[in-house]
C-alpha cells in the first residue's frame, strides 16, 4: 500500500496503477461531495469523473500547502460549479422575501447522511449551491457572490430559504418520527 | 495634606470620565450583527457538515473506465499538436530558406551574366559603357534583339555606333524593347509545388511570383519575374500543356514555359539555345516563404532545367506523388488508426500531407502515381522536404488496422494500396487474431467521438494561445522593383520636336518603359481577427520607388540652366509646346547617370490566413492597394545640372490613383502578450501602368520587399 507522498508522486508520472489507487482512496468522500451539488446519480457520477480528470492532469501543480483531500475537495467543488454555471441561466437567483423560520432549530442528529442528501437535492438550484457553499464548504456570502456572480444580498437570501425549507423538512421529519417512532427511510 | 491634593487631581478625572461616552461608527455595530447572524448560520450549517463528515459513497464502476479514456485521449492530442506544430514550422522553414536561397542564387546568376557581357544599352560610342550594362536589364531583349532586324545579336556589345550618331541606336533600341513587349504577359514559373501550398493557391486564384535579383545601386536588375495573378483550375493537372498558361505547377512549367517564351520570341534555333543556356535562371522560380513545403518546387526547377524537360511532365506526377507518399502518411492520428494512409484523412486542412494524397486521387494521375518512385528527384525531395518521412520511402508495405479483418477477408482494393500508402517504420502492425478486445473497444469508442473532440480540442487549442482580436503596427521595408511589362509607343517625342531632341526623350522613355531600382517604404497599420483563421489588415504607408537611368544629353532654353531629359518631358502630343520649351535645345554630352524617385502613400487593404497561430506564427496575406502618387523627383549626377521636382496633377505622366496588387507572407514572433515582430516579404504589381494612359510609355513594375514589423497587440 502507497503512501500518499508516493501516490502523488506515481500520479505526477502518470503512473495508472497510482492514479486508480488515488481513485479508490477518494472516490467515496467526492462522490458524495458531487451528489450535494446535484440532483441525481448520474449528474454525480459526471462531475465526479470530470473532477478526477482535471486532479490528475493537475496534480503536477499540488504543492503540499493543504492537505491532499481538501485539495481533491476544492477541485470537485469548482468542477461542479463549473457544471451548474452553464445552467445557472435557467434558475436565476434573485433575493427572496424573508421567510418565518421556525421558532426552534430541528435537530438533525440521528439522521442518516443519505437523507440529508435527499434533502439537499430537493432544494432549488440556486439554494442548493448557496447552501452547499456557505454551510458546508465554508465560504462566505461575499466569496459566493463573487464566484456565482450575484449580489451578497441574494447570496444570503438564497441560503436563508434554503435553511428554511431544510428546517421545514426536518421538523416533518421528526413529527414522523414521534408519531411513527421511527425513521423515514 | 500633599496627598489630599493628588487625590483630589486624580477624582476630578475620574469624575470627568464617568459620565463620558463617545458613539462609535454605525459600521461597527453592522459589523457585529452579520458576525453574530453568521455564527447562528453556521451553527446550522456546521451540524449538516459533521453529518457529511464521514459520509462516502461507491461510484459505479464506469465512471473509471471513462476516466482512463478520457487520460488517454488528452495524452494522445497533446502528442498530435505538437507533431502537428513542429512540422508546420519545419516546412515554414524550409521555405523560408529557399526563399532566400533563390535570391542568392538569382544574384549570383545576374552578377555572372554581367561578367560575362550582356546586351548593354548602347549610348553613342566612345567613352564609359559602364552605365550600359546597367540597362540590360531586359533579359529578353536578347532573343528578341535576334530576331528584330537591325538589331544586335545577344553576347555581343555594340561598341560601333559613333557619338555623334545616337539616333538609329535610338530606333533599334526602342525597336528591340518594343519587340520585348510582343513576349507574353504571363510566361513565367508558378513556383507552388507543395501540393497543400497549391490546393490553396488554386481556391485563392492567385500565382505566387518570382523574386528578382536587384543591384538597386545599378539597376542591375535582371527580370525572371512570373506573371501576375490568374486563375488557376488546378495546381497539377495539365502540366505538359504548352498553351495552358493558367494552370502549371512547378515542375510542368519549366517546360511549358520555355516554350511558350519561345514561341513567343519565335526565334531561330541558335537564338533558342542561346535563351537557354544565357537565361536558364529566367525559369527558375522562387517561391514566396509562404508556400509551405516548397522544397520539391524549387529542387525540381534546377534540376529540370539541367536537362529533364522532356520528362518534366512525367517526373511532375512522380515526384508530386513521391512527395504526397513520403509526407501525407508520416503523420497518422494514433496507433492503428487508419487503414490506407491518407484517403480518410480528416478534413483539417492544417496539417501536411493530408491534402496531397486527396489530391493525387482528384488530379487522375492514379497510374503514374503507382509508377516508379524511385527517381533521383523523388528521393532527394523525400530527404529534404520533410523530416518526418519515413527512411524507407521506396518500400511499400501492407498496413492494416489492428482489428481490420483477416487477409482473407479483405477487399482487393485494400490490400494493393500501391505506392501512396506507406507504413512508418516506427509504426507496428499487429496480427489480427491477438488483438485485445478491450482495446478494440476503446478504439472504437474514440474513433465515434473524436470528430466531436477534433472541434472542441481546436477550440480549446486556440484559446490556449489567446486570439489575438485587434493590434496595430509599425514597420518599414526594403526592396527592388523590376517593371516587367512595359511597352514605349512609337516614338515618345513629337514627330515635330528635332532629331536630338526627340532621340534624347525617346532613348529616356525606354529606358524608364524598364526602369528598375530600389524601393522603400513606412507606415503604420491596424489588424482585426474576422474568424479562427482568417484576419483583416490595413493601414498607410508612405512608399519610394528609385530608378537610374542614363542620359547623353541635356537641354536648356537659355544655356545657362540645364537638364536632365526625363519622363516629365515625354508629355502628350498636346501638350508638346509646353514641354518643348524645356528642350529647346539639347545638347549632347558624355553619358551620365540620371536618379528618378517616385513618392507614393499608399492605402493597403490585405486578408490574411493564419496557417500557424502560436508565438511563433505564419500568416499569407493577400490583398489591394491604392496607390496616390505624390510627386517625383529627377537629380542628375553633375553640379551643373538642376534637380527637377514635380508633383501630380495634369503636368505629371504618372498616374494620380492606381491599384496593385499585394500578396506575400508574414513570419510572426510573439515574445510577449502585447507585442509580436513580423518579417514579411511580399509582392506588389499595379494592375495598371504607372504612366497615365494618354502618354507613349506604359510600365508596370513588379516589387519584391522584405519588411520588419512591429505589433502592439490591443487585446
Amino acid at each position: 500500500m502507497l503512501n500518499e507522498n508516493e501516490l502523488i508522486e506515481g500520479c505526477r508520472k502518470g503512473d495508472r496503477a497510482a492514479q486508480r489507487a488515488l481513485y479508490d482512496l477518494y472516490c467515496r468522500k467526492m462522490m458524495v461531495v458531487c451528489l450535494r451539488y446535484s440532483k441525481a446519480t448520474p449528474e454525480a457520477e459526471d462531475i465526479l469523473q470530470e473532477g478526477f480528470v482535471k486532479v490528475f492532469q493537475a496534480i503536477g501543480n499540488f504543492r503540499g500547502e493543504s492537505k491532499l483531500e481538501t485539495w481533491i475537495t476544492r477541485i470537485m467543488v469548482n468542477t461542479a460549479l463549473n457544471a451548474k454555471r452553464k445552467k445557472l441561466y435557467l434558475f436565476p437567483m434573485v433575493d427572496i422575501e424573508e421567510t418565518n423560520l421556525p421558532e426552534e432549530e430541528m435537530s438533525i442528529s440521528g439522521i442518516h447522511f443519505t437523507q440529508l442528501l435527499e434533502m439537499i437535492q430537493a432544494l432549488p438550484q440556486g439554494c442548493q449551491i448557496v447552501f452547499n457553499l456557505f454551510a458546508i464548504e465554508g465560504f462566505s456570502h461575499k466569496e459566493i457572490a463573487e464566484q456565482l456572480g450575484i449580489s451578497e444580498g441574494t447570496s444570503k437570501s438564497q441560503f436563508a430559504r434554503a435553511k428554511s425549507l431544510l428546517q421545514q423538512r426536518l421538523l416533518t421529519e421528526s413529527t414522523y418520527y414521534e408519531r411513527y417512532g421511527e425513521s423515514k427511510v | 495634606m500633599n496627598d489630599m491634593e493628588s487625590r483630589k487631581f486624580e477624582d476630578a478625572f475620574k469624575q470627568a470620565f464617568e459620565e463620558a461616552g463617545v458613539s462609535p461608527s454605525d459600521n461597527v455595530w453592522t459589523n457585529i450583527e452579520r458576525t453574530m447572524d453568521d455564527m447562528e448560520s453556521r451553527k446550522f450549517g456546521g451540524a449538516f457538515l459533521q453529518a457529511f463528515d464521514d459520509a462516502g459513497m461507491r461510484p459505479s464502476d464506469n465512471v473509471w473506465i471513462n476516466i482512463e479514456l478520457d487520460l488517454m485521449r488528452a495524452e494522445e492530442g497533446k502528442m498530435k499538436r505538437r507533431l502537428v506544430f513542429f512540422q508546420l514550422l519545419a516546412a515554414a522553414s524550409i521555405a523560408f530558406a529557399f526563399c532566400i536561397a533563390g535570391v542568392g542564387y538569382y544574384i549570383l546568376q545576374n552578377q555572372q551574366n554581367d561578367a560575362n557581357g550582356p546586351l548593354a544599352y548602347h549610348e553613342g560610342a566612345t567613352g564609359t559603357n559602364s552605365n550600359t550594362s546597367t540597362n540590360t536589364a531586359n533579359t529578353t531583349s536578347s532573343i528578341q534583339s535576334a530576331d528584330a532586324p537591325g538589331t544586335i545579336p545577344p553576347g555581343t556589345r555594340a561598341s560601333t555606333a559613333s557619338a555623334g550618331d545616337p539616333a538609329e541606336h535610338g530606333v533599334a533600341d526602342i525597336a528591340s524593347h518594343a519587340a520585348t513587349t510582343a513576349k507574353p504577359q504571363d510566361a513565367g514559373v508558378n513556383a507552388v509545388s507543395s501540393p497543400e501550398a497549391a490546393a490553396r493557391v488554386a481556391q485563392t486564384n492567385t500565382t505566387t511570383a518570382i523574386t528578382t535579383s536587384p543591384d538597386p545601386a545599378e539597376g542591375n536588375d535582371i527580370q525572371y519575374v512570373a506573371g501576375a495573378s490568374r486563375p488557376h483550375t488546378t495546381a497539377t493537372t495539365d502540366a505538359g500543356s504548352s498553351t495552358d498558361r493558367g494552370s502549371l505547377t512547378s515542375q510542368g512549367q519549366t517546360h511549358d514555359t520555355r516554350q511558350t517564351l519561345l514561341a513567343a520570341t519565335s526565334g531561330t534555333a541558335a537564338d533558342e539555345t542561346a535563351a537557354n543556356q544565357e537565361h536558364p535562371q529566367m525559369l527558375n522560380g522562387v517561391t514566396t516563404p509562404s508556400v509551405a513545403s516548397n522544397t520539391s518546387g524549387v529542387t525540381q526547377q534546377r534540376q529540370g532545367i539541367a536537362g529533364i524537360q522532356t520528362e518534366a511532365s512525367k517526373n511532375n506526377q512522380q515526384q508530386l506523388a513521391a512527395t504526397q507518399q513520403s509526407v501525407g502518411v508520416a503523420t497518422p492520428d494514433r496507433v492503428g488508426a487508419e487503414a490506407d494512409g491518407g484517403i480518410h484523412q480528416p478534413s483539417s486542412s492544417d496539417r501536411i500531407g493530408q491534402n496531397p494524397v486527396r489530391l493525387a486521387q482528384t488530379d487522375g494521375t492514379r497510374d503514374v502515381t503507382r509508377s516508379t518512385s524511385t527517381t533521383v528527384v523523388a528521393s532527394e525531395m523525400v530527404a529534404t522536404a520533410n523530416t518526418v518521412a519515413p527512411a524507407g520511402a521506396d518500400q511499400q508495405t501492407e498496413y492494416r488496422l489492428a482489428y481490420s479483418p483477416m487477409p482473407s477477408q479483405a477487399t482487393p482494393a485494400v490490400t494493393s494500396l500501391g505506392t501512396r500508402v506507406q507504413k512508418p517504420a516506427s509504426m507496428k502492425v499487429e496480427p489480427a487474431s491477438t488483438v485485445d478486445p478491450l482495446l478494440a473497444l476503446l478504439a472504437r469508442l474514440d474513433e465515434q467521438e473524436k470528430n466531436a473532440d477534433e472541434k472542441g480540442k481546436k477550440d480549446t487549442r486556440e484559446e490556449e494561445y489567446a486570439p489575438e482580436k485587434l493590434w496595430t503596427s509599425v514597420g518599414f521595408a526594403a526592396g527592388s522593383f523590376n517593371t516587367i511589362n512595359s511597352s514605349v509607343s512609337g516614338s515618345s517625342g513629337n514627330m515635330m520636336m528635332a532629331d536630338a531632341r526627340k532621340d534624347a526623350v525617346d532613348k529616356v522613355a525606354s529606358q524608364q518603359a524598364k526602369a528598375s531600382g530600389s524601393s522603400y517604404s513606412v507606415g503604420l497599420s491596424l489588424g482585426t481577427r474576422i474568424s479562427s483563421r482568417w484576419v483583416l489588415q490595413g493601414g498607410v504607408n508612405y512608399m519610394t520607388q528609385a530608378s537610374d537611368y542614363t542620359a547623353s544629353a541635356v537641354g536648356t532654353a537659355d544655356f545657362e540652366s540645364f537638364q536632365a531629359p526625363s519622363v516629365n518631358s515625354i508629355m502628350s502630343a498636346e501638350k508638346q509646346s509646353m514641354s518643348a520649351e524645356a528642350l529647346s535645345n539639347v545638347v549632347p554630352t558624355a553619358p551620365y547617370n540620371v536618379n528618378n524617385s517616385l513618392q507614393f502613400v499608399s492605402v493597403p487593404v490585405q486578408a490574411g490566413y493564419l496557417l500557424v497561430n502560436r508565438k511563433v506564427g505564419v500568416q499569407l496575406n493577400g490583398g489591394l492597394s491604392t496607390d496616390l502618387f505624390i510627386q517625383n523627383t529627377i537629380t542628375p549626377e553633375g553640379e551643373n545640372l538642376e534637380k527637377e521636382t514635380k508633383g501630380n496633377g495634369s503636368d505629371s505622366p504618372y498616374r494620380t490613383v492606381n491599384f496593385s496588387g499585394l500578396v506575400g507572407t508574414e513570419l510572426t514572433y510573439r515574445f510577449s502578450k502585447h507585442y509580436r515582430l513580423a518579417l514579411n516579404p511580399g509582392l506588389r504589381y499595379p494592375l495598371n501602368s504607372i504612366y497615365k494612359s494618354d502618354q507613349p510609355v506604359t510600365a508596370a513594375p513588379l516589387t519584391f520587399d522584405i519588411g520588419l514589423r512591429f505589433r502592439y497587440i490591443f487585446h
